[in-house]
C-alpha cells in the first residue's frame, strides 16, 4: 500500500513537472522578438497585411497570449500537441515519426557505451593505479571531453571520406527504400521484411553516429563502474569471501560485480535519458531524421508547437527514466520512501 | 596471470574492432556500383509498406535518385513558395503556360492559345482538349478557375501572384477568361509559376478544398495534398516524409509525351558533402546542392557531369535612406563610395565558381538587363576615399552591419558580411557585424525598414524582370530602405507594367537601371551560382531558376 | 607544504597532465598577441583553404585567414566563457541549494522541483531558445549557459546542508545553546568546499564544451571573431579540408581534457572516502 502511494505521488509530480516544462517553453517562445509569422512567411507576403492576418488566424496566433496558453495546455491534456508551423503536420505525428529513429540510435549507443564502459571500469578497478588503470581512466576522460560535433566530423572524414569503409549520413543507403514501418527501427523492420542486406546496411549506418554518441556516456559508465567496484571490493563482505579463500576471479564476477552494478544501471538509465537531449548535433551532422534534428529545425523556424512538443518528449523521457529509477530504489531500499 | 587475462581481453576487443572495419571496407568501397536494378525494383514493390497501393507495372523499370536541400513546408501547390518544392510541383502538376528550358518567354502547356483584350486587362485562354488529370478527369475551365481562385483566397505565401486577378469566367469547358484589375505585362510569366498549377478540382473538393472567399480558414485539403498529388503532371506523389524523402511514380494517365524514368526518389539533405559522395559512388544520380568546394572534388570523375550556373538569386547591400536609421550610410555620396570600395572580384571568389556580378538591379539573364559588371575594374579605392571625404568623412566612420542566419544558394550571408567588413576597412569604414536570427527579430526589423545597413539576398519568384521592380522607391524592398515614393520612378513603374511588347519593355527597364545606378541605396554584389552534378547515364539535366530542374525533360540514355 | 604539493603530483599522471595542458592554454590566451604570427581576422583570399605548411602551420580557412593564429586567439574566449560561467553558476546554485536545504519543508520541495525541471530539460534546446530570444553574442551565450548550469550546484549544496543538519553533533551543539544559523555556516563551508571544487573543475570542461557547441551552432560572437566552435562549423562546408575544422576542434578537445583531468585528479585527492582506502 505504502509502495503504491509512493508510486502514485511520483506520477502526480511527474505530470505537474511536465506542465511546468510546457509552460517554460511556451513563455520562452513568446519572449522571442519577432514571431513565427516572420519565420514562415516569405519576404513578399510579409508586406501584405491580408496574408499575415490569414496566417495568424490559421495558427491561432491572433488571440491574446494568455488565451493561447490556456488553449495550449487544454489541448495538451487531451494529447493534442497542435500543428507544426514548419511542416504543416500534427506535431504528435511528427514526433511519432522521429522518435523511433532517435531511439534506435540511442539504444545502440547505450549498448556500445555500457559494454565498453563496464568492461573498462572493471579492468581499471582490478588493476588499480597500474598503467592500464591510467590508460583506461584517460580514455574515459577523453570520452567525456571530446566535442561531439568535432568527433562526428573527424570520423566522417576518416571512415567515410578517406577510407570509404563506412556509410555516410542517413539511416539507409540511397539505393534502399525504407522498410515497411512496424517498430520504426530500420534494423528490426528490415529483419521482419526478411531483407538481410538491408539489415546490414541499417546496422552499418548506426555505427559511426552510435559511437560518437556513446563516447560521453561510456566515459561516465567507466568512471562509475570503477569507483563502485573499488567501493564494493573494500567491503567486509568481499574481504571475508577472500579471506575464506575464494579465488579472486570468482569473487569479482560472482560477488562484487553484482553489487557494484546497481548504481551503474542507474547511470546507464540516466545516460539513455541524456542521450536524447544530446542528439541535436549528432543527428544534424549525420542527417539522422530523429528528434534532435527535428528540434534543431524547429528552433530555427520558431515553430513553437514543435519546440514544446520536442521538449516535452525529451523531458518526459528523462523524467520517466528518473522516476523508474526512483521507484526501483524505493522498492529495493525502503528507507528512500520515508524521505 | 591476471595481467595476461587483461591484455588478452583488450587485444581481442581491438581485433574485433579492426575486423569490423576491415570487413566493411570491401562493401562500401564500391557501394552503388554493385547495386543493380533488381534493388531498384525491390524499392518499387516495397512501397506497399508506406500505405499506398503498389506501383503500376513499370515499363522500363528505370529509377533515379535525386539529392536536394530541404526547406519544404508543404506540397500543396497553392501554398508552395520555397525554392526547392517547385521541382516536385512541376513533376506532378502542370500550369497553363510554361517557360521551356532554354527559352525566355512562356509558351502554352495546358493552354492551347490565348489572346488579350485591347485594354490588356482581359486574357482569354483556350485549353488543350487532350489534357487529363492523373485521376482520369478532363482538365476543364472549372479546374482552372478553381485552382487560381483557391490560390488567391488561401492567402498563403504565393497568393500575391494572382492578387491582380479580379474574376474568372468560364464560358465553356475549354475557355477561360481572366479579368485583371490592372494591365500586367508579366501575367503569362506569372501563370507559369508553381502556385498557378492546375489542380483536379473534383478530387481537391472531395478532400475538403474550397476556392471560396473564406478559403484561408475553410480549406482542409492541404493535409491530403501533402500525401498525394492531384494534377495532370508526368508523375504522381507516392509518399512524402518531411525532412527525409519524396517518392514520385509515373502517372499512368499522362496525356503528354513521357520520359523513360518510372520512379524518382528524392532524398532531402542539405549536406553537400554527402551529396558529392553519393554522386561519386553512384548511389545518387543527381545532386542539386553541391558547393564550390565539393564540385572541385568531382572534377576528375569520368561518370559525372557538373555545372555551375549563375542563378538569378542576387545578394545586395541595403543602406537606409533615413538618416536617423542609416546614419552615415544614408548619405548618397557615402553610398557611392561604398559602391566603389567593394571588391567584387573577391566576392566572386567567396561565392564560388559561376558567380556573376550584375551591373544593375536587373539580373544578368533577364530581358532588358544591362548585363554583367566588369568585376576587375569596378573597384576603385581612391575614388571611394575621395567620395567619403566629400561627404565629410575623410577618416571614415563606425557602422553596424546587421546580418541574419540565412544563406543564399548555400553561401552564408555571414560570409558576405565578413568580406564586406574587410573591404570597407580599406577605405576607413569600420564595420561591426551584428548577428540576428531571421526569425528572432531580423525579419521584422528588415520588413519594417528599421535596419540601417545590411547584406541580404533576393530570390526571384516568377521568372520575369518585373520581379525586380520591388526595389524601386515606394515598392516592397525600396520601402525597407526607407526609400519613399518618387514621381519619376512612379511613372516609369506604371509604364513598365503596361508595356506588352518586349522592345518597349527592354527600353523602359534600361532607363530604370540607369536611374537606379545613380541614386539607389542598393548595391547588387553577386548572383549566386548553383552547382549541380549528375551521372552521365542521364540526359536533359539542366538547372533553371524557377523550378530548379525540369524532371519531365530528364531521361536515362 | 612543498612536500604536500609534490605528493599531489607524484603518481597522479593524469592530474599532472591536466595541469600542464591548462597552463599551456592559459599562457597561449594571455600572450596570444605575441605568439600569433598573423592577425587572426585579416583576410587574404589569394591563399584561401591552403593545407598546413611552414607559412601557415594549421593551414588557412575559406577567407585565407591563418588558422594557427585564430586558434591561439580563440583560447581567450573559451577560457573566459568557461571560467565565468562556472563561477557564476556556482555562486547562484550554492546559495539557492543552501537556502532550500536550510528552509526545508514545502518550500524546499518546490525549489528543488523547479531546479529539477531545468535539469530534465534538454539543455541545448533551452540554450538555443534563450539565445534566439536574446540575440547572439558572447554575453547572451554565457547567460544561457549559466541558466542551464546552476541547478547541479544547487542539488549538491542542498545535500551537503541536509547532511550537516542531520548530524548529531549539531543537535548536541544546539543543546548547548549555539545559534543554529551559525553552526550551519560554520559546518557547511568546510563540508562542501571539496565537493564543490571537484564539481566546478569537472564542470569547467563541460562548460567549455557547451560554449563551443553553442558557438558551433552559430550562437556566439559574430564572425570574424575567432571562436573555436564557430571555426569548426566553418569547416563543415569544407570537410575534405580537414584542417579547417580539425585544429580548432583539437583545441577545444585538449582544453576540455585538461580541465577534466584536473577534476578527476582532484576528486581522487579530495574525496575522503577514496582517500581512506589509499
Amino acid at each position: 500500500m505504502e509502495r503504491l502511494k509512493f508510486i502514485g505521488k511520483r506520477l502526480v509530480t511527474l505530470l505537474i513537472m511536465l506542465i511546468g516544462v510546457a509552460t517554460i517553453v511556451f513563455i520562452l517562445t513568446k519572449l522571442v522578438p519577432g514571431d513565427p509569422v516572420t519565420a514562415n512567411l516569405s519576404q513578399r507576403s510579409l508586406s501584405d497585411p491580408k496574408i499575415v492576418e490569414a496566417y495568424k488566424v490559421r495558427y491561432g496566433l491572433d488571440k491574446p497570449v494568455i488565451v493561447q496558453y490556456f488553449y495550449y495546455i487544454r489541448n495538451l491534456l487531451r494529447l493534442d500537441l497542435g500543428t507544426s508551423i514548419r511542416t504543416n503536420r500534427p506535431v504528435l505525428e511528427e514526433l511519432k515519426r522521429c522518435y523511433p529513429a532517435t531511439m534506435e540510435l540511442a539504444i545502440f549507443a547505450i549498448l556500445v557505451a555500457a559494454v565498453f564502459g563496464v568492461l573498462f571500469g572493471i579492468i581499471s578497478a582490478l588493476r588499480r593505479n597500474s598503467v592500464i588503470d591510467q590508460i583506461v581512466r584517460a580514455i574515459s576522460v577523453v570520452g567525456v571531453s571530446i566535442p561531439s560535433f568535432w568527433f562526428a566530423l573527424i570520423v566522417l572524414f576518416v571512415f567515410y571520406y578517406k577510407l570509404r569503409a563506412m556509410p555516410g549520413p542517413g539511416r539507409l543507403s540511397s539505393f534502399y527504400a525504407a522498410p515497411p514501418t512496424v517498430t520504426g527501427f530500420y534494423t528490426i523492420d528490415a529483419l521482419l521484411q526478411g531483407n538481410i542486406m538491408k539489415f546490414g546496411d541499417a546496422l552499418m549506418h548506426l555505427i559511426l553516429p552510435g559511437c560518437v554518441l556513446a563516447a560521453f556516456t561510456m566515459g561516465l559508465i567507466t568512471r562509475t563502474t570503477r569507483s563502485n567496484m573499488l567501493d564494493v571490493m573494500s567491503t567486509d563482505y568481499i574481504r571475508t569471501a577472500r579471506a575464506k579463500g575464494a579465488p579472486k576471479r570468482r569473487v569479482v564476477f560472482h560477488h562484487a560485480l553484482g553489487n557494484a552494478m546497481i548504481p551503474v544501471l542507474t547511470v546507464i538509465g540516466l545516460g539513455l535519458g541524456n542521450l536524447l537531449g544530446g542528439m541535436v548535433l549528432v543527428e544534424t551532422i549525420f542527417s539522422w531524421p530523429g528528434v534532435g534534428q527535428f528540434a534543431y529545425e524547429s528552433v530555427k523556424a520558431l515553430d513553437y508547437p514543435s519546440i514544446i512538443g520536442v521538449s516535452l518528449l525529451i523531458a518526459l523521457n528523462y523524467m520517466v527514466i528518473n522516476t523508474i529509477v526512483d521507484i526501483l530504489y524505493g522498492v529495493i531500499d525502503p528507507r528512500v520512501r520515508r524521505r | 596471470m591476471k595481467k595476461k587475462l587483461m591484455s588478452a581481453i583488450l587485444s581481442v576487443m581491438l581485433a574485433a574492432a579492426l575486423a569490423a572495419c576491415g570487413s566493411a571496407d570491401g562493401k562500401y568501397a564500391d557501394a552503388g556500383a554493385g547495386k543493380t536494378s533488381a534493388e531498384a525494383q525491390a524499392g518499387g514493390s516495397e512501397s506497399a509498406g508506406t500505405g499506398e497501393s503498389s506501383t503500376p507495372a513499370a515499363g522500363s523499370g528505370n529509377q533515379i535518385v535525386i539529392n536536394m536541400g530541404s526547406g519544404f513546408s508543404t506540397l500543396d501547390p497553392s501554398y508552395v513558395y520555397e525554392q526547392n518544392p517547385p521541382l516536385v510541383i512541376n513533376a506532378c502538376y502542370e500550369t497553363l503556360f510554361k517557360i521551356k528550358t532554354g527559352e525566355d518567354s512562356p509558351s502554352p502547356l495546358l493552354a492551347e492559345s490565348y489572346s488579350f483584350s485591347d485594354d490588356a486587362k482581359d486574357l482569354t485562354i483556350k485549353l488543350n482538349k487532350d489534357a487529363k488529370f492523373a485521376s482520369g478527369n478532363d482538365v476543364t475551365s472549372a479546374d482552372v478557375a478553381f485552382s487560381l481562385l483557391r490560390c488567391k483566397n488561401l492567402k498563403g505565401n504565393p497568393s500575391f501572384i494572382v492578387d491582380n486577378i479580379d474574376s474568372i469566367d468560364c464560358p465553356d469547358d475549354d475557355t477561360v477568361v481572366i479579368h485583371q484589375k490592372t494591365p500586367d505585362s508579366a501575367i503569362l510569366s506569372k501563370l507559369c509559376y508553381s502556385a498557378c498549377s492546375i489542380l483536379d478540382s473534383k478530387v481537391v473538393k472531395e478532400q475538403g478544398g474550397t476556392d471560396a472567399e473564406d478559403a484561408a480558414a475553410a480549406d482542409k485539403a492541404q493535409n491530403y495534398l501533402n500525401t498525394a498529388s492531384a494534377g495532370s503532371g508526368l508523375y504522381t506523389l507516392e509518399s512524402y516524409t518531411p525532412d527525409e524523402e519524396i517518392d514520385l511514380v509515373k502517372n499512368p494517365n499522362y496525356w503528354g509525351k513521357a520520359n523513360n524514368i518510372d520512379r524518382v526518389v528524392i532524398k532531402l539533405t542539405d549536406d553537400s558533402n554527402a551529396q558529392m559522395m553519393g554522386l561519386s559512388t553512384g548511389d545518387v544520380d543527381i545532386a542539386m546542392n553541391l558547393n564550390d568546394d565539393t564540385i572541385s572534388e568531382l572534377s576528375g570523375n569520368a561518370d559525372v557531369t557538373t555545372s555551375n550556373t549563375a542563378t538569378k538569386t542576387v545578394a545586395f547591400l541595403m543602406m537606409n535612406e533615413d538618416e536617423s536609421i542609416g546614419g552615415p550610410v544614408s548619405d548618397s555620396k557615402v553610398q557611392q563610395a561604398i559602391r566603389y570600395a567593394v571588391d567584387y572580384k573577391g566576392i566572386q571568389n567567396v561565392t564560388g565558381v559561376g558567380t556573376v556580378t550584375p551591373k544593375s538591379f536587373i539580373q544578368d539573364g533577364f530581358l532588358g538587363s544591362e548585363g554583367q559588371l566588369d568585376a576587375d575594374t569596378a573597384t576603385d579605392i581612391e575614388k571611394a576615399k575621395k567620395l567619403l571625404a566629400e561627404a565629410g568623412y575623410p577618416d571614415g566612420f563606425d557602422v553596424d552591419l546587421t546580418v541574419c542566419d540565412l544563406d543564399m544558394e548555400g553561401v552564408p550571408l555571414l560570409d558576405l558580411a565578413q568580406k564586406v567588413k574587410e573591404d570597407l576597412a580599406k577605405v576607413g569604414i569600420n564595420v561591426n557585424i551584428v548577428q540576428q536570427n531571421w526569425s528572432g527579430g531580423y525579419g521584422d526589423a528588415y520588413r519594417e525598414g528599421k535596419l540601417g545597413f545590411t547584406v541580404m539576398y533576393w530570390g526571384i519568384d516568377y521568372n520575369d524582370p518585373n520581379v525586380q521592380l520591388a526595389f524601386l522607391p515606394g515598392q516592397t524592398v525600396g520601402l525597407r530602405a526607407s526609400w519613399k515614393d518618387d514621381s519619376v520612378y512612379k511613372d516609369l513603374y506604371n509604364q513598365i507594367l503596361a508595356a506588352t511588347d518586349d522592345d518597349t519593355r527592354a527600353e523602359l527597364l534600361k532607363k530604370a537601371q540607369e536611374q537606379m545606378d545613380a541614386d539607389s541605396p542598393f548595391i547588387f554584389i553577386a548572383q549566386a551560382p548553383c552547382h549541380i552534378g549528375y551521372r552521365n547515364r542521364l540526359s536533359g539535366v539542366q538547372f533553371r531558376d524557377d523550378i530548379r530542374l525540369d524532371l519531365t525533360e530528364v531521361n536515362v540514355k | 607544504m612543498q612536500k604536500g604539493l609534490k605528493n599531489l603530483f607524484r603518481g597522479n599522471y593524469l592530474f599532472t597532465a591536466g595541469c600542464v595542458i591548462c597552463l599551456f592554454w592559459v599562457v597561449m590566451a594571455v600572450f596570444a598577441h605575441i605568439i600569433a604570427p598573423y592577425d587572426p581576422i585579416a583576410q587574404n583570399l589569394s591563399v584561401k583553404l591552403q593545407a598546413p605548411s611552414a607559412a601557415h602551420l594549421f593551414g588557412t580557412d575559406n577567407f585565407g585567414r591563418d588558422i594557427f593564429s585564430r586558434v591561439i586567439y580563440g583560447g581567450r574566449y573559451s577560457l573566459m566563457a568557461g571560467i565565468l560561467t562556472v563561477l557564476i553558476a556556482m555562486a547562484i546554485g550554492s546559495v539557492y541549494g543552501a537556502a532550500a536545504g536550510y528552509i526545508g519543508g514545502a518550500i524546499d520541495n518546490v525549489m528543488m522541483r523547479i531546479s529539477e525541471m531545468i535539469l530534465s530539460f534538454p539543455s541545448l534546446i533551452l540554450a538555443m531558445c534563450i539565445n534566439a530570444a536574446l540575440g547572439s553574442n558572447l554575453f547572451n551565450t554565457m547567460f544561457a549557459l549559466i541558466i542551464v548550469a546552476w541547478p547541479s550546484y544547487a542539488r549538491l549544496m542542498r545535500s551537503v546542508v541536509l547532511t550537516v543538519k542531520e548530524n548529531q553533533y549539531i543537535e548536541a551543539a544546539e543543546a548547548l545553546g549555539a545559534s543554529r544559523m551559525r553552526i550551519l555556516l560554520h559546518e557547511i563551508f568546510p563540508n562542501s568546499i571539496s565537493s564543490i571544487i571537484v564539481m566546478a573543475t569537472t564542470d569547467l570542461g563541460n562548460q567549455i564544451l557547451m560554449f563551443s557547441t553553442l558557438s558551433f551552432l552559430g550562437l556566439g560572437s559574430a564572425p570574424p571573431t575567432p571562436e573555436w566552435g564557430m571555426m569548426v562549423s566553418d569547416g563543415v562546408s569544407y570537410f575534405n579540408k580537414f584542417w579547417v575544422a580539425g585544429f580548432p576542434g583539437l583545441a577545444i578537445f585538449t582544453m576540455a581534457v585538461g580541465a577534466n583531468f584536473i577534476g578527476d585528479g582532484l576528486r581522487d585527492i579530495l574525496d575522503p572516502k577514496l582517500r581512506k582506502q589509499m
